[in-house]
């Protein structure tokens, strides 16, 4: 009988309906709770016209009513398409518009960015909205009316939903598209399965595993998060949101929650690192560490492995198209020099990764190559989006398989381990989320106070990933703050897709065909002092 | 001697990274003010700015969560 994801909560709670699922806080589900809520829920879409394949939004931050939410989605027969609160009304609407929801379910401090996201012109009117909170449907304006309430799904049944035909799709995940549109990645029960079913086995994840939940719904490091710890019947306690800017209380909290597993990205372990946060707090419950999303300093890696000498320390890698991650490594022993690399090593159970020439003949080891991904963990592909499948999904000519053109660069060592090099296309990490440069440059040139913007990536030598660099020449050439540029950048892109340095030009350089010279930009950042604030007197 | 200082700092992270800080009270953490990536930037600018060695293994992370606790911070290094 083919499984799907709402069957390990299901499972769990036949086993352990009293153990912890997911903790925020003093916020607590216990499996049996997560399960009948959760299919009450369902009960509830169901009678509120949701029908098998329909996609569902949710707006609302990480929390256990949210993960409840998002099973209780797959129980309805439904796709869960999770929406980034903290992302702007007219990119939410654009994902909206695209992913054709039936209904978007919402909670939280999210009644602003719902007042804004009804009144935008390219929002559907007869779209239906559920508030699943009581302070939300309070302070919302009085034209948005919720479909359901909180207590009207208490008194849904909690028998289980005989679905006739469950979607292979269980959710939809939006990343940065190069056009200025995200574009939706439809991952599927079977490929988290198969990638979760190997990380129970790999990692040895059992029912007395407490996992962090770091990463938001609508990055693919959640699910693993979500599902790793359903398989395994551990407890997911989610990061409270207040840590972000303090590695003090967030070690602290690790500590606290005898949390046996960490997995984060690299921006998380460098910020500790930096602070030396782990010099006063010891973490004896960790077992493993694991990291993905973007290269990990070697620095911050010596630092996490020489504080927490008792756990393993994983690198996984892979893109949202081929589920969570497609390939491993676990670190041998803690590097002595500055100059190891830490491979992003060999393929997951089911997965192969490949580094291919341009004739896509495999590389000779020490060849650079581009990297592609085949396997179980291959999404069908992007929803709705033609243009953007043809290009990245192919079939390989040579084995007949179908394979993901990541768009990585990436070299076999003479060790058999895979290594990862670089990008093929302006595709930039920061915090471990993908960045689309053009995105970027797109909201910039609805900027109408602009005459002309680029956008300079510099690898970032204090941090991690990189830091994004915006030259601006304004319209008029009148001075022209950056503050007034970050704010109407922040009405289109997400929080970190928003460039951290600025610089006004008066003209920006031109290479002999008469595009902007961004190899001579980028020597101008590198090489500027341009930011002092010059104009304040010192004392 | 340290009367600009405050303006200053505000000033800097208003033209290198175009976030604007309402005053030098406001919380620059829990009011999502800043990042992770923008403190450290502006830790760095600082140092490179005053001439002083800002020791992250001790930083007290509660104190620098507004303009002038990074004054205070600054003016006790510089001493």
């Amino acid at each position: 009988m083919t499984r799907y994801l709402q069957d390990l909560v299901t499972d769990q709670a036949r086993h352990r309906p009293g153990d912890i699922a997911i903790q925020l806080n003093d916020e607590t589900l216990h499996y049996g709770e997560l399960d009948s809520w959760s299919t009450q829920l369902a009960h509830a879409l169901r009678k509120h016209g949701c029908r098998e394949g329909d996609r569902v939004c949710t707006l609302m931050p990480k929390s256990p009513r949210a993960i409840a939410t998002l099973v209780g989605i797959y129980k309805a027969g439904c796709i869960f398409v999770p929406l980034d609160w903290e992302s702007p009304a007219s990119r939410l609407c654009a994902i909206i518009a695209n992913s054709d929801p039936t209904m978007i379910l919402a909670a939280g401090p999210v009644n602003e960015l719902l007042d804004e996201l009804v009144t935008l012109p390219a929002f559907k009117q007869s779209l239906t909205l559920t508030l699943l909170d009581d302070d939300l449907a309070a302070n919302v304006s009085s034209d948005i009316h919720s479909a359901f309430s909180l207590q009207d799904i208490q008194s849904c049944s909690i028998d289980r939903i005989e679905l006739l035909k469950p979607p292979d799709v269980a959710h939809i995940l939006f990343t940065s598209g190069s056009t200025g549109v995200p574009k939706g990645v439809m991952v599927t029960h079977q490929s988290v399965l198969a990638f979760v079913d190997w990380a129970v086995k790999y990692f040895s994840l059992d029912n007395t595993d407490r996992v962090s939940g770091h990463s938001p719904l609508h990055f693919d490091l959640s699910v693993f998060d979500i599902f790793g710890a359903f398989a395994a019947g551990a407890a997911l306690h989610l990061v409270p949101d207040n840590f972000k800017m303090r590695p003090d209380l967030l070690v602290s909290w690790i500590r606290d929650q005898r949390l046996t597993q960490w997995f984060s990205v690299p921006a998380a372990f460098t910020y500790v690192a930096k602070f030396n946060a782990l010099n006063a707090v010891k973490l004896p419950c960790l077992k493993r560490v694991i990291w993905c999303g973007e290269v990990l300093p070697v620095p911050s890696l010596v630092y996490w492995m020489q504080h927490v000498p008792q756990a393993s320390f994983t690198n996984l890698y892979g893109p949202t198209e081929t589920t969570i991650a497609s390939s491993y490594y676990t670190v041998v022993e803690c590097p002595t020099d500055q100059v190891t690399e830490i491979p992003i090593g060999q393929g997951c159970e089911g997965e192969a990764i490949r580094v291919l020439n341009k004739d896509m003949q495999p590389c000779d080891v020490g060849e650079i190559g581009d990297l592609y991904i085949s396997g179980v963990g291959l999404s069908p592909g992007y929803w709705k989006n033609e243009d953007a499948n043809s290009q990245a999904f192919i079939i390989d000519a040579a084995s007949g398989e179908r394979c993901y053109r990541t768009g990585d660069l990436g070299r076999l060592g003479a060790d058999h381990e895979i290594y990862f090099v670089g990008r093929t296309d302006t595709q930039v990490k920061s915090r471990g989320f993908r960045i689309e440069i053009g995105e970027i440059e797109a909201a910039l040139n609805a900027v109408d106070v602009l005459r002309e913007s680029a956008i300079v990536a510099l690898a970032s030598s204090n941090f991690d990933g990189v830091t994004l660099c915006c030259s601006y020449v304004a319209r008029d050439n009148d001075a022209l703050s950056p503050v007034v540029l970050r704010a109407a950048l922040s009405r289109a892109l997400p929080w970190y897709m928003i460039p951290s340095r600025w610089q006004q030009h008066d003209t920006l350089p031109r290479n002999g065909s008469g595009k902007i010279d961004r190899p001579q930009l980028k020597e101008y950042w590198l090489t500027s002092k341009n930011t002092r604030a010059a104009e304040v007197p010192y004392v | 001697m340290f009367r600009h200082l405050p303006a200053r700092i505000i000033t800097t992270l208003e033209q290198r990274s175009g976030v604007a800080v309402p005053s030098p009270d406001t919380d620059l953490f829990n009011t999502g003010v800043l990042d992770s990536l923008t403190f450290l930037d502006l830790m760095l600018t600082i140092e490179s700015d005053y001439g002083i060695r800002i020791s992250f293994e001790s930083l007290d992370m509660q104190q620098l969560n507004s303009v002038n606790g990074i004054c205070e911070y600054i003016i006790r290094q510089s001493q």
